[in-house]
Formats: structure tokens, C-alpha cells, sequence
């Protein structure tokens, strides 16, 4: 029997379910499209956020590393070197923090005895090579039995001789024998502005920012998980901190395709092993 | 009309390209989060084990605080250490930090490394500092087993004591590895704690006459000697040390009460002449001088015993347990001419009453096997006129091989001629020292009176008194990530 083709309706019809099938495919199809889109602009705020949560927690649980915490009359909170009341924890409140640390380890020893004074700026040590100028050091004999301590910007450099700026602060009649420690304890800010307008880290030479479209929350806990208002007393650095709780928000590069704005957020816990361990010895 | 195919194979490939999609948002979305989630759960267990076992290494440098302190005593310090200003040395391995001690036969740091890279363990041998029993700090640390972190353990200054020893400072590096991972470090300070050292004590009087002079060594180094003799003689009373004219002590006394150094008395530091530096006196209750205990009332130790033995030829008497019919004679008399030797290390002896029959021929001997102590009780001791050396033969290399309580109150007289080391208590009786005699050890009693021309030599290990511990404690932890 000879082959019939189709005819111009049955063909119509065809183009018709075809292009209707098209249609909803096209649709379903661009909607999977915008959805990725958005799932990847999700995504990545969620990733910023939390890179930066753990970017700020591991700073912050490094607090008062390098210092020595159990020296007596140099303990946190304690104001017996003048102008740092809260050696570890300098400021803190909801959106800044500022603390002070050891961030690399580098220590060295005086190789002769030293005694500070507007007079006598400088002092040898084994090796310099790990400090810079403006570095913030702190002398300590307390690995000697000692109790003396002095905060001090470091001015120059030649060798292993090390010369500090005048501003230095030490406790009354410092005298470091030969063997005290040399540290580099930096202080650290790290603040976020409102409404999504950046978090910044300034380690004494001016704010970098390191995050924008940000904005960060700190809460501070005791060793209980209770938790602690800040601004925080020295008492309550030297008895009660034991844990900060950072939270980064970080909103989307621009709007999700539904016309909302996205907010990644990225949550960190840190134990401050350091004010920890002070305590416990 | 023939039906028509392949719509349904159209729309399955429809949805798989739907699905995949689907899949890959899903997969980009969590791709991201798993990678951070993984590296900051490496990072953190990195951080964990390092902290952990800091703080596992740590406690074992207190858990072996007696252990390894010896070699920090005054007398011992410079046989195993020198000093220098702070410095590496080449053998010090990666991560040395400089040191102000080295090992006087090496001129290297101290180190205890379970890492090759990170140094040698070198840490001298020592004993300790209550028990004497030997300790080998390196191959315990090794046997310890740190193996979650490479550990370094370096001596990097000590400091002089008030009392002459030393007190070690450490720092303690752990890292997850030489060259990558966390970096923790942290120094160890210390502190020397003290027993309440009584050296030679009266609780009621201690008083050296004319020409008497203590001073002191540490049997556990040897012999005593010019060599080894050192000035930490230490006189101790509850109520009065009398040093009287030309009585010479090199070291320090204490008194609760009466000080009484008259003219002509020495207190030296050292052995310089004419005694320029003075050694230490205490006078007042601050001194911290206490009393001495009492023994239990002799029923306690004996409530039966095998009776009285007459020795009448030489001969050994030993104890087979510790059971009061084997420990205990109510006397025991050594006849003129006879020899006692008393071997036993196992179990004390009780014997109520000692008696010499003749002053230099009724000899008793104290053999104990080397290394082995006799403790020897005694309610009295009969003797004619004085115990001497030449009755009282002490065979032995250290004082603390014989141990002699003296129960009762009747007093004692030991002198001349011939030496004894002991180590003697005798909390209700007076004690003398008399007569160009030496008497090496120590002695504690209710008074001590300590005779012309008698030389004293306070062993430094006879007594757990003085150095008996360190404790340490950690101060300025530092930790970084290296990537």
C-alpha cells in the first residue's frame, strides 16, 4: 500500500505541541538557570563568611600568646606598666576588638644585662634578625625568676643591637640580666563598620580591610559559656574570659534574581587558651 | 499509521539534562563549604594535637620533677653544667634558641628531642633527688612515647637559688612537623620547694666547744674529702645553738630561740681564710626549725621478744622477718673481746638494751651489703665509758647505710678515737660528740653537745630535708599555623 504523508494540519499540530513542549522547557530550563545563579551568589557570600570568621578566630585565639601571663605584677588586667591596663584584651565590645600577641614566634634573649632608661635606649641581644623597626617588643625576666617587665617600640636595628623610642614603659627599677626574653607582642584591631561596610585589621600601621560587604559581631563568653557585656573590666579578662564567639555576615555581590539582597553568615567559637592556661598554673 | 517513536527518549534526555542542572548547583553550593569545613577541621585537629601533648610532655617533666633535679644541686651543678652567656650551639638542631647552659663535657645545650632534626637528647643522668634510684631523662622521655608532635625539650637558663642550687628554666617546642603544621612553644619556669633540713639538731640546746667545725659534703658523690667537702654545714634548733670560742661552722644555723655566737665563733660561707663572707644564721621563729617526733612507746615495736643474748664469740646476727619474736631482744651483750656484726638489711633491728662490756674490746660491726642500709633500735646503749669508732664499726661508704634511733632518754657519748657515719635520732636523749673524732652523716636529738677538737661532716643526701622537688609552671605559649 503506498506510503501517505502527513498532512498540513497534522503537521501543524505537531509544531504546535513541539513548540509548546519548547516553551516549557525553555522556561523550566532558564529557571534552572537562575537558580544556579543564585545558588552560586548564595554560595559564595556563605564562603566569604565564613572564610572570615575563621580568618578572625584563629587571630583572635592567639590572644596574649608570647606574654607572660603568670609574671606577677604583670597579669592581665593589671595596671602596673602605666598605660596598658589590659595587656591581653585592649578594647571590646560588639564590633571591635582589640588584643595584643606573640603572631610568629621569633623570640630572642638580651645577651648582657639591662637596665631601661631615657638614657640607655639600647640593649644586645643573641639575634635580631626576626624584628623589625616599629615592632612592639616586650622584655621579661620572668623566665629568670623575675618579675620585670617593659612594653617598647623598636626604633633601629644594626645587628644584634636593638634600639628602642623613648615611649617605652617598663615597671619601676627594671633590671633584665642576661637570658630575659624578647618578644614580639603585636597589637591587633580588628573592627567591622555598620551595615555591611567592611571589617578591617590594623596591626599599628593603619587599617587593612579584609572584608567588604561585612560586618561582624563578637560576643565574649566565661569559662561557664555565660555570657559577658562588653566593654569588659580587667577583672573579667584576668578572672572570667574564656571564650569569644565571632559572627560574620557578609551580603551577596547583588541581588539574588528574585529582587532580595542575600546574607551569608559564618559563625567561629574560640577557647582563649592562653588566658586559660594563665589560670590554671 | 505507523506509530511514532523516540518522544519518550527525547524526554528522558530532557530530564537528565534537568537533573544535571540540578546536581550541579546543588554540588557547586556544598563544594565550597566541604573545602572550608575540611581545612579548618585539619587546622583544628593540627592545633588540639599539638596542645595536647604539650601538655602531655609537660606533665611528664613533673611527673619526673624528683627525677631529673639532681644534677641541679649545688654540689652537683658543676660536675654536669656550664655557664655562658646566651648562645646555639652547632648540634642544637632546628629551632634552637640560645642558651645560657651547656654540658661541661660537650659544650652543647641541654636538649630532650624525640626528632633527630630538632636536636640530640643529652640530659645528663640523674637520681633522685629522695629515692637516689638512677634515672636516665633521655631514654625515659624516649620510651614515653610522644609521637603525635615532634618535641623539643631545651634547658635554656637556670638560676641560683638562695640556697646554692640551681632552678631550671625549659622551653618546650611542639610542632606537628619540622617543616609544616602548627608551631607551639612555650617556656617552663620553676620553683625549688625545700624540705625543712635539720643538718645536726638539738631540740633543747646545740652546742659546739672549742675547735669543733662542721661542714658538709654529699656521700652520694663520694668520699669525703678536701676536694668534695663543701659550706652547707646546717646547725638547727628549737631553743639555743651556743657556738662557743673557735667553733668554726661552714654553712648556715638556725635557732628558733637563742642565737649565741660568742667571740671567737666562725659562721663561713665558704672556705676562705679568716672568714670574710658569713654564712647564714637564722635566729626566730620565722626560721622555721621544728620539733622532732618522738618514737612509740617500745611495747609498739616489741610486745614480746626472743629474750637476752650473750654473745661471747664473734658472730653474726641477723633478723629473719619482720615479727617481733625475730626483730627483738630485750638485751644483747658483746662480751669483752668479741665482735657483732649485724647484716641484716631486710628488717630492722629492736634491741632494748645494748651492751659493750669493755670500752674498746667489745666491738659491735656494721656490715650492710654495698648499696644496702641497717636500721639498728636501741632503747639504751650500755657502754663502760664512751662508744668510740673503734666499738662502733660502721663499714660502710655513706651514712644513710646506718640508720640509729635511740628509743630512750639516757644519754650517749661518742668520741674518740675512730670515725663514724650514721645517721642518728635520738629524740629523747642527749647526744655528745667528744674528743678529736669525726663523725660523718647526721644527728638529730633532744640536745647535742658536740666536744673539743670533734669535726662534724653533715652528708647533704642523708636527709630528704633540703632540695626535695621543682615545680613548674607555663608562661608566655605562642602558637602559629605554618603553612
Amino acid at each position: 500500500m503506498k506510503e501517505r504523508g502527513a498532512s498540513i494540519i497534522e503537521l501543524l499540530v505537531a509544531v504546535g505541541i513541539f513548540s509548546a513542549i519548547f516553551l516549557i522547557i525553555s522556561s523550566v530550563y532558564m529557571e534552572s538557570l537562575k537558580s544556579l545563579d543564585d545558588q552560586r551568589l548564595m554560595a559564595a557570600a556563605n564562603e566569604e563568611a565564613f572564610d572570615l570568621s575563621q580568618l578572625i578566630a584563629s587571630e583572635l585565639r592567639h590572644a596574649g600568646a608570647g606574654l607572660p601571663l603568670t609574671q606577677s605584677g604583670f597579669q592581665p588586667g593589671m595596671p602596673t606598666l602605666g598605660t596598658t591596663p589590659l595587656a591581653v584584651l585592649l578594647s571590646s565590645n560588639n564590633s571591635s576588638i582589640t588584643i595584643r600577641y606573640n603572631e610568629k614566634g621569633g623570640d630572642t634573649v638580651l645577651v648582657g644585662d639591662y637596665a631601661p632608661s631615657p638614657s640607655d635606649l639600647s640593649f644586645a641581644v643573641y639575634s635580631g634578625t626576626n624584628f623589625l623597626p616599629e615592632d612592639v617588643i616586650y622584655l621579661s625576666d620572668h623566665n629568670l625568676a623575675g618579675e620585670d617587665g617593659m612594653f617598647a617600640t623598636i626604633a633601629r636595628i644594626s645587628g644584634s643591637i636593638i634600639a628602642v623610642h623613648n615611649r617605652y614603659t617598663a615597671s619601676a627599677a627594671a633590671n633584665f640580666p642576661s637570658g630575659s626574653t624578647v618578644t614580639r607582642v603585636r597589637q591587633v584591631t580588628i573592627s567591622s563598620s555598620a551595615n555591611f561596610g567592611g571589617i578591617s585589621r590594623n596591626q599599628g600601621s593603619g587599617a587593612i580591610a579584609i572584608g567588604t560587604n561585612s560586618e561582624m559581631n563578637i560576643e565574649y563568653f566565661d569559662q561557664n559559656g555565660s555570657s559577658l557585656s562588653p566593654p569588659l573590666t580587667a577583672d573579667q579578662v584576668r578572672d572570667n574570659l574564656s571564650s569569644i564567639e565571632v559572627t560574620v555576615n557578609v551580603q551577596a555581590s547583588r541581588r539574588l534574581h528574585d529582587g532580595n539582597t542575600f546574607v551569608g553568615s559564618g559563625r567561629q567559637r574560640v577557647a582563649l587558651k592562653n588566658l586559660i592556661w594563665a589560670r590554671s598554673q | 499509521m505507523k506509530r511514532q517513536s523516540g518522544f519518550s527518549v527525547l524526554g528522558i534526555f530532557i530530564f537528565i539534562v534537568l537533573l544535571g542542572f540540578i546536581t550541579q548547583a546543588a554540588l557547586e553550593l556544598s563544594q565550597s563549604t566541604l573545602q572550608d569545613v575540611k581545612a579548618l577541621n585539619t587546622r583544628s585537629e593540627n592545633y588540639y594535637r599539638v596542645e595536647a601533648e604539650l601538655q602531655d610532655v609537660f606533665d611528664w617533666l613533673r611527673d619526673n620533677s624528683e627525677n631529673m633535679l639532681s644534677v641541679f644541686k649545688a654540689s652537683q651543678f658543676s660536675a654536669n653544667f656550664a655557664l655562658s652567656t646566651p648562645s646555639v650551639s652547632a648540634s642544637d638542631g632546628m629551632y634552637a634558641f640560645p642558651t645560657s647552659v651547656k654540658s661541661i663535657n660537650t659544650g652543647e645545650s641541654i636538649i630532650i628531642s624525640n626528632d633527630a632534626l630538632l636536636g640530640r637528647s643529652n640530659f645528663p643522668l640523674t637520681n633522685n633527688v629522695k629515692t637516689g634510684v638512677a634515672f636516665d631523662a633521655n631514654r625515659a622521655f624516649a620510651a614515653a612515647g610522644f609521637s603525635n608532635a615532634s618535641v623539643k625539650v631545651t634547658l635554656i637558663n637556670v638560676v641560683l637559688s638562695q640556697a646554692g642550687d640551681y632552678i631550671p628554666n625549659y622551653r618546650l617546642d611542639v610542632m606537628t612537623a619540622t617543616d609544616r603544621g602548627i608551631h607551639l612553644y612555650a617556656y617552663i619556669t620553676a620553683n625549688l620547694s625545700y624540705g625543712q633540713g635539720d643538718g645536726f639538731y638539738g631540740a633543747d640546746k646545740v652546742e659546739l666547744r672549742k675547735n669543733t667545725i662542721c661542714d658538709s659534703y654529699d656521700s652520694s658523690l663520694g668520699g669525703y674529702s678536701g676536694k668534695s667537702k663543701t659550706p652547707n654545714c646546717l646547725i638547727t634548733s628549737l631553743a639555743e645553738v651556743e657556738l662557743q670560742n673557735k667553733s668554726i661552722v661552714y654553712g648556715s644555723v638556725k635557732s628558733n630561740g637563742i642565737l649565741d655566737l660568742q667571740n671567737g665563733s666562725s659562721l663561713c660561707a665558704d672556705f676562705t681564710k679568716k672568714c670574710p663572707n658569713p654564712g647564714v644564721s637564722c635566729q626566730g621563729a620565722n626560721c622555721g626549725v621544728g620539733p622532732l617526733a618522738v618514737f612509740d612507746p617500745w611495747s609498739a615495736f616489741c610486745p614480746k621478744d626472743q629474750g637476752n643474748l650473750v654473745v661471747s664469740k664473734d658472730s653474726v646476727l641477723t633478723v629473719a622477718s619482720n615479727s617481733p619474736t625475730d626483730r627483738c631482744w630485750n638485751r644483747v651483750t658483746i662480751e669483752k673481746n668479741v665482735t657483732l656484726s649485724l647484716t641484716t638489711t631486710s628488717f630492722p633491728y629492736f634491741i632494748k638494751e645494748l651492751v659493750f662490756e669493755h670500752k674498746n674490746n667489745s666491738d659491735l660491726v656494721i656490715a650492710p651489703a654495698s648499696g644496702r642500709s641497717i636500721e639498728l633500735n636501741v632503747e639504751r646503749i650500755s657502754v663502760p665509758q664512751t662508744l668510740s669508732g673503734q666499738n662502733l664499726i660502721t663499714n660502710i661508704a655513706q651514712p644513710t647505710q646506718f640508720v640509729l634511733n635511740i628509743h630512750g632518754d639516757r644519754a650517749i657519748n661518742i668520741s674518740n678515737p675512730g670515725n663514724i657515719l650514721g645517721v642518728i635520732t635520738a629524740p629523747k636523749s642527749e647526744l655528745v660528740f667528744s674528743g678529736n673524732f669525726h663523725f660523718y652523716g647526721r644527728a638529730k636529738a633532744a640536745s647535742l653537745r658536740v666536744g673539743d677538737n670533734t669535726k662534724l661532716h653533715y652528708d647533704l643526701s642523708s636527709e630528704s630535708a633540703g632540695l626535695l622537688d621543682v615545680e613548674y609552671a607555663l608562661s608566655q605559649v605562642t602558637e602559629w599555623y605554618r603553612q
